[in-house]
């Protein structure tokens, strides 16, 4: 009965993809805007590759004559105790931000208690507030324990102030857990932290990248605790240190560029290696999830 | 107004072997109301999305009045569209929502307004055109969606499974009043959906799509009494239609459907089409309203051995109807059946079939045997 | 015999009632003592951000009222207690400091959210080579804020980066052709403040800082938007992500072109995201600190200084502890304008 127009001739196919004007323009603003995101880049790369005699300032945007790492041999010798720094302050910070975060997120979550939405409001308060206004106390009461000038101080420091971030995360991630996941484990004899062992954190796994890449990228990247926290140049963090070289008259150009990259390293391979759940965080972060 | 022409139209995916929509030629009369119905994944909604412009056409051509739309963007094709999700501006009240495809039309601001209130008065809404969306039922947002189309005026209304959001009586009840609102605005409507019986109870007329492919294009009345092939049998009417492999046997010069179950004398009107089958398999089709208890069946309608002994397997009670799920040797039969038969499971009972209700089908090709 | 599935059905139904009519006294009392640690183990937590917050502000706001001005600690309190803020804000730097932090927050915000949707738009629209789009606009948000501020410094000294740059692509031969002269900005050393709030409003008489836009600060403003930017990116690419394509085609179909779709439907869509990220990034820009430090630090003429560094430069410097930590109160209350009622919205949609 399917009606048929005289002659089924195969008409040639429309599928041609259009690329109007329009799309034209834009294209052509985001290629500009890519090069213009490029500069630093190509200023940090290039230059940290330069032998010292050849990296002057008139000639910064000129490609290297001969490739050199020279500049990154003696990035690495002024700033290597720095870098151990920073690790030996990130690893066990985020750890136990995260550990601590994940606890604090499972009982806001799933076990609500008059008042806990209150708490929370209160807790993450402390993760947009400007260090300067505890700061002055933050110190005076390392001081008063022994640990200011200590790695161990910068870490509690770390620890403290990440939790807000941390709890968030684990909050909302474990918000979309359904109820009835708890509710089944209670039903077969499970309690809280029997619930949150067996059920929760081997599900939270995504939520721990999340939480770990965040946390190893703000510590790493965290310049006015390490600044103030910890006094001895030799083990301040790395950004505090690529500062001070940067601001040094006695310092080659190439040196401090090659720094540069040095510090920028490892968040950005984590960017590189993990940006699906960087961009995940993003959304998570923002509160409201 | 306009009528719709599918002019051996395809579609085929990016990275897709087999094409979506096939080869696909069909007219939709001007004021027609066409339901579009098969599975999931059956190329209805692709063909339906060609028509809004929404999906680029691999081959063929798309005739809306008298203008070929294939290159035409959606907003230049002026249809309609109403949505399973609805798809309203979730930031506009009802009222904006509705005038919203007049703004883009620069329609004068009097004329809108006017307009938009009698869309409203007809799908009566009008108490709700201040309310945002989300202040809404769904079955108030099902008739703000149908508003925004009857709004404008346009050439074609196309609804791609605008009910299956709403509860069963709510459905019921809609499917109607669009049937009345068709009848008064008869705009050209292109209806998709995955229920036979919204299919049936709405269509002018019904075109059944399988892995797409159109199957039939034809009534309902005509699809359901002569099906072109055995999906559309299967697929038309609920519960579905039994089919049972048979062979064609000759006795006495009558033709016989024999199966170690039965064997049931096939009725001259339909022994010429069958007799090219005979000492063959062929597949019977009975619906399940023409197998009858033989209590029901007038004395003498139907000689004593033509009666087929069955065992009731399952009941399910409707109140107004009974299914009955029956075994017999090696098949099993579904069906419909009076309640006050006051059948059991495990009872033993005997069955006639409807013969001039018989439908036969080629085992291979599947094909309607007429 | 066969059976329908409906009586495997039932069977199962049957099964679970059984199976949950033991005994819920037991359960019942453990929940209530699951109820009880509960809390108990969030106290950690809860202890350590109330020191660490709440009573380190407190102690803050103290001694941004004590006459503790010197390297020894004085916990006094100086009367009147209001003399370290009344004697910061008549202080010409700071209100210097607080119109950089005004200017920087409004043309930052301005520039890193209309860029991040302006990217999540036109990549939103399967351009080719959105990926390395995406990416290349992203990854700079992975960045220390030292990192750009050192890798920016250098591109925004006069004498050096993106000056030589314009002479090397002849930009000023082209401008010199004209008769105009090199186009040769001071950038992070220009001590130029541009127009005067002063001149359009009456004043009132003790602001003594010229509130007009200090030309120093267009290079941070532009390396913030480039850290930042591909933030905001990321949340629109989100939210748009999070549209249902039928809005879309229902937008298409009632005659909207891109343009009107966008105008009158996306955006005004993307408004909760919209206001989610200048919250965030407004919070940033307004607590800046990092930055400014690597890649300006005062400025000329304190054109570039920011409360933040006023705060560390007077608290650590030259130790008058009070006056920094009213600095940081009033970065602090800055910041809480924002946050405060972001926080409480979104505890009510919780």
């Amino acid at each position: 009965m399917a009606t048929t127009l005289g002659r089924p001739t195969p008409t040639p196919t429309t599928s041609k993809k259009r690329f109007g004007l329009g799309k034209g323009i834009g294209f052509a603003f985001l290629v500009f805007m890519l090069l213009f995101y490029l500069i630093p880049v190509y200023v940090m790369i290039v230059n940290g590759l330069k032998t010292a005699d050849v990296v002057s300032f008139s000639r910064m945007w000129e490609l290297p004559t001969k490739l050199s790492t020279g500049g990154y041999g003696e990035a690495w010798d002024k700033l290597s105790r720095n870098v151990m720094s920073s690790v030996y302050l990130v690893v066990p910070a985020t750890l136990i931000s995260g550990f601590l975060g994940s606890l604090n997120g499972y009982i806001l979550s799933k076990w609500k208690f008059r008042g806990s939405d209150l708490l929370f409001t209160l807790m993450l308060f402390g993760m947009f507030i400007p260090y300067q206004s505890i700061l002055i106390p933050l110190i005076k009461f390392l001081q008063s324990i022994g640990l200011y000038g200590s790695i161990w101080g910068l870490i509690l420091v770390h620890v403290v102030y990440g939790l807000p971030f941390t709890t968030l995360i684990f909050r909302n991630y474990f918000a979309n857990v359904p109820n009835e996941l708890v509710e089944a484990a209670h039903v077969d004899g499970a309690g809280l932290l029997g619930i949150f062992f067996q059920i929760m954190l081997p599900l939270s796994i995504p939520a721990f990248v999340v939480v770990g890449i965040f946390q190893f990228t703000n510590i790493w990247n965290e310049f006015l605790f390490g600044l103030t926290v910890v006094t001895n140049p030799a083990r301040q963090p790395i950004t505090v240190a690529l500062n001070n070289l940067s601001g040094s008259f006695s310092i080659e150009w190439n040196v401090v560029m090659a720094g540069a990259v040095l510090t920028a390293l490892p968040t950005l391979l984590i960017y590189i290696i993990l940006g699906k759940y960087f961009v995940r965080g993003i959304m998570a972060g923002s509160v409201k999830g | 107004m306009s009528r719709i022409i599918f002019d051996n139209v395809s579609k085929v995916y990016p990275g897709n072997d087999t094409p979506s929509v096939a080869s696909l030629n069909m007219e939709i009369d001007d004021e027609e109301f066409l339901v579009m119905v098969g599975p999931s994944g059956c190329g209805k909604s692709t063909a339906m999305r060609m028509v809004a412009g929404l999906e680029e056409i691999s081959g063929g051509r798309i005739i809306i009045g008298d203008r070929v739309v294939n290159d035409l963007p959606p907003k230049d094709r002026n249809v309609a569209m109403v949505f399973q999700s609805y798809a309203l501006y979730p930031h506009m009240s009802v009222r904006d929502n509705l005038a919203y495809p007049l703004k883009l039309r620069k329609v004068p601001k009097a004329e809108r307004e006017q307009r938009v209130v009698e869309a409203a008065r007809i799908l009566d809404i009008e108490q709700y055109l201040d309310r945002k969306p989300k202040a809404l039922s769904g079955g108030q947002r099902q008739r703000v969606a149908l508003g925004r189309a009857i709004v404008r005026n346009a050439d074609v209304f196309l609804m791609d499974e605008p009910l299956s959001n709403l509860d069963a009586k709510l459905r019921v009840q809609t499917r109607a009043e669009l049937v009345k609102l068709h009848d008064r605005v008869r705009t050209t409507t292109i209806y998709v959906t995955h229920d036979q019986t919204e299919a049936m109870t709405m269509g002018d007329r019904i075109a059944v799509m399988s892995l797409g492919v159109l199957q039939q294009l034809d009534t309902p009345q005509n699809l359901y009494d002569t099906p072109d092939n055995k999906f559309v049998a299967g697929f038309m009417g609920s519960p579905s239609m039994n089919f049972v492999d048979v062979s064609i046997e000759e006795q006495n010069g009558k033709l016989y459907a024999v199966n170690p179950g039965f064997r049931m004398l096939i009725p001259d009107a339909k022994a010429a089409s069958v007799a090219n089958y005979k000492g063959k398999q062929a597949v019977m089709g009975i619906r399940p309203e023409h197998i009858v208890e033989q209590s029901r069946v007038p004395a003498g309608a139907v000689p004593e051995d033509a009666f087929i002994p069955v065992t009731v397997d399952v009941v399910e009670l409707l109140g107004n109807e009974i299914f009955v799920y029956l075994t017999t040797r090696n098949s099993t039969l579904t069906a419909r059946m009076d309640p006050d038969l006051k059948l059991e499971r495990g009872q033993e009972i005997k069955i006639a079939l409807e013969p001039s209700k018989l439908h036969f089908f080629d085992p291979q090709t599947e094909l309607s045997i007429r | 015999m066969r059976l329908h599935p409906r009586f495997h059905l039932f069977a199962k139904v049957a099964a679970m009632a059984a199976a949950s009519s033991q005994p819920d006294i037991e359960r019942a009392r453990k929940r209530g003592f699951d109820r009880a640690i509960g809390p108990l183990l969030l106290s950690p937590s809860v202890i350590l951000l109330a020191i660490f917050v709440y009573g380190f502000i407190g102690t803050t706001v103290w001694i941004s009222m004590s006459n503790w001005d010197t390297a020894i600690i004085d916990w006094s309190i100086i009367d009147p207690f209001w003399k370290v803020y009344d004697s910061l804000f008549h202080m010409t730097r700071f209100q210097i400091n607080i119109r950089n932090t005004l200017i920087f927050t409004v043309f930052f915000l301005i520039l890193a959210v209309g860029l991040g949707l302006t990217f999540a738009i036109l990549l939103d629209r399967h351009m080719p080579g959105n990926a390395l789009f995406r990416n290349v606009f992203l990854f700079p948000y992975a960045l220390s804020f030292v990192v750009t501020g050192v890798a920016w410094r250098w591109i925004f000294n006069p004498e050096t980066g993106i000056n030589i740059l314009f002479n090397t692509l002849g930009i000023n031969w082209v401008l010199e052709k004209f008769g105009m002269g090199p186009f040769a900005p001071k950038w992070i050393t220009d001590p130029r403040v541009m127009g005067d709030l002063g001149n359009w409003l009456p004043l009132p008489d003790f602001i003594k800082a010229q509130l007009g836009f200090p030309m120093a600060m267009l290079p941070v403003i532009i390396a913030a938007v480039w850290q930042l930017s591909g933030f905001a990116m990321a949340m629109y690419l989100s939210g748009l992500a999070a549209i249902s394509d039928d809005v879309r085609e229902a937008a298409s179909l009632d005659g909207a072109g891109t343009i009107q779709l966008y105008r009158d439907i996306m955006i005004p869509l993307l408004k909760p995201i919209t206001i989610s990220t200048l919250i965030i990034l407004g919070h940033v820009s307004l607590k800046i600190f990092d930055l400014v430090y690597a890649m300006s630090g005062r400025g000329p003429g304190y054109a570039t200084e920011v409360p933040g560094i006023f705060m560390f430069d007077k608290t650590f410097k030259v130790l008058e502890y009070n006056t920094g930590a009213a600095a940081s109160v009033v970065m602090l209350f800055m910041v809480s304008l924002v946050i405060v009622p972001y926080l409480a919205r979104s505890m009510k949609d919780v």
